[in-house]
């Protein structure tokens, strides 16, 4: 079995180099094990039921029925899931207007999601209205760059959060938006908005003297823009170490995660799922003891990325 | 692009974003990531658990939903520069305020990122309108001096995703050229009363100038129900709703 996998792999990673300069490649219906999964989506903005049937680009797509069909069944295939959301959990449809957002906490601890952070939507009815709802949230918050200390949701959040997956240590940090100008004032309060940049870089470092084997970012910092703005983009490139962003805020469509490589060789992944439940994202992770061999062909790989 | 959200599961295998992280010994570990990416679609089945969960709160909803309110000659749908959708809200906000506010407003201006869903052709439900406008944002009347009317314009004339009533732009090379508010042409000295959602009145939107305008007064009414009252006025005088391009932002080469 690791003797296929690993002709496999060298095999995929002959073809990369020469298909592609992403060094991705792409094949159809690949079933492997899987030593991690991690599933994900973001700007589920309330949408429960799906997009209704109106003639409109999303048609009959998404609905939080479906998915949680779809991750029992994936759950029922690979021993070790991580569930994570980007952000913007709430508003959209009149479930959040009329409930709250207690649905939408509800079920996604239901379907047992590991980890959410905070989009810039979650605070539309104020400190006051996410406060209320948290009750209905059996999974942790986890945002490093927003300091809630002098409002009343002081030390409800998680900066980061270690996740032991099988063998597996896997840190997960979480990056908000700077607020300013997307929400109204009187709806954040006093929460201080922090650099991201500096913050990821602190995580890293912590993270990793944690000896997390893998470094998840969510993200609803929006995943790039015209202007100088900090971007899921940015922030790969300005920080190494990051192994992997799940991104948010932009509802862009990724129909693969983009890659950015460091000078030191260190590659961040980022992806991000369009918006309101039309997709799940699912990265599965091998874990191999790379022989020689294996080691020198991703050093390969690395060199002509 | 639809094609794009429509195909099958897909593997992608990431080889060369390897994560290589030492070991105690001296091999090493690698983890390979593989992508799949799923669209959900009528292929999938409702999970029951879910399901029963969400049953006893969306009988709840509909029944406040599902309430005809009025009904739409055509399709109203967003986009730059004018759009129906556009004029359409921007007028009823603009009308409906009047009702609230005893004093004289000139002009309503509502950002195309605030509409966040069409009106569709036929009967229209108070659903369609918390699709339209799920915001909880509330009427401001605001007293704008020159350089923060000429602020909205050029934004408007920048940007091309604002919907204005009561007013005309003539816009070249995105700068406006010619502005004229309630049937006049814009004018220096004196000021503009502008009837607008309290997010954009406190600087979102990209209308940081708005921070700075009097506040004449904080109406506590939501936008969103400015419009479902508009609708039900309409219909209640047989009206149905209409908007049509009438060149309230003239883009000239």
């Amino acid at each position: 079995m690791i003797d296929q996998r690993r002709k496999f792999i060298k095999r995929t990673i002959a073809g990369s180099i020469g298909l592609n300069l992403l060094g991705i490649t792409t094949f159809g219906d690949i079933k492997q094990s899987s030593d991690l999964t991690i599933l994900h989506t973001n700007d589920m903005h309330s949408r429960i039921d799906p997009f209704p049937d109106d003639g409109g680009k999303y048609a009959g797509l998404g609905g939080m029925s479906r998915r949680a069909q779809l991750i029992t069944e994936i759950r029922s295939q690979v021993d070790q899931v991580l569930l994570l959301d980007a952000g913007d959990i709430f508003q959209g449809t009149p479930y959040f207007n009329l409930f709250g957002g207690a649905l939408e906490f509800k079920l996604m601890s239901q379907i047992k999601y590991d980890a959410a952070t905070l989009g810039n939507h979650d605070f539309d009815n104020g400190i006051g209205g996410l406060q209320e709802q948290l009750p209905h949230a059996k999974f942790p918050f986890i945002i490093s760059n927003y300091d809630f200390s002098r409002t009343s949701l002081s030390g409800q959040f998680d900066p980061y959060r270690v996740f032991q997956k099988g063998s597996i240590r896997v840190g997960v940090f979480g990056l908000g938006i700077e607020l300013t100008g997307l929400v109204a004032e009187q709806l954040y309060g006093k929460t201080r908005y922090i650099d991201p940049v500096s913050v990821a870089k602190e995580m890293v470092q912590q993270l990793k003297s944690l000896d997390c084997q893998l470094i998840v970012c969510i993200s609803h910092l929006g995943y790039q823009y015209q202007s100088e703005k900090i971007s899921d983009r940015k922030l790969a490139e300005d920080v190494s170490g990051i192994d992997l962003i799940i991104g948010g805020h932009t509802h862009t469509f990724l129909p693969e995660p983009q890659k950015i490589t460091h000078l030191d060789g260190h590659s961040t992944l980022i992806n991000q799922v369009g918006f309101g439940g039309i997709h799940l994202g699912r990265i599965d992770y091998q874990l191999t003891v790379g022989s020689a061999n294996l080691t020198q062909s991703s050093k390969t790989v690395k060199v002509n990325n | 692009m639809k094609q794009l959200y429509l195909f099958k599961p897909l593997a992608i295998i990431l080889l060369p974003a390897l994560v290589l992280f030492a070991c105690k010994t001296s091999s090493r570990t690698v983890l390979v990531p593989e992508y799949q990416l799923f669209t959900i679609d009528e292929s999938y089945a409702n999970d029951s658990l879910t399901e029963t969960a969400i049953v006893p709160y969306r009988e709840q909803l509909e029944q406040a939903m599902d309430i005809v309110i009025g009904h739409s000659t055509k399709r109203l749908t967003e986009k730059e520069v004018e759009s129906l959708l556009g004029n359409f809200v921007a007028d009823a906000i603009l009308e409906q305020s009047r009702l609230h506010y005893s004093g004289t407003i000139h002009l309503s201006v509502i950002n195309n990122g605030g509409l966040r869903a069409p009106i569709p052709e036929g009967p229209v439900k108070i659903s369609n309108i918390y699709e339209l406008m799920p915001f909880e944002n509330i009427l401001y009347i605001l007293e704008l001096n020159t350089d923060q009317t000429r602020a909205l314009f050029d934004l408007l004339a920048r940007d091309k995703r604002l919907a204005v009533a009561n007013s005309v732009v003539i816009v070249q090379d995105s700068k406006p050229t010619k502005i004229f508010i309630d049937g006049g042409p814009f004018k220096e000295d004196r000021s503009y009363v502008l009837a607008v959602s309290d997010y954009l009145a406190s600087g979102g939107g990209g209308m940081e100038f708005l921070k700075e305008a009097k506040v004449l007064e904080k109406v506590n009414i939501k936008i969103r129900d400015l419009i479902v009252d508009q609708i039900k006025l309409l219909e209640s005088k047989g009206i149905q709703l209409d908007a049509e391009i009438e060149g309230r932002v003239k883009l000239v080469p």
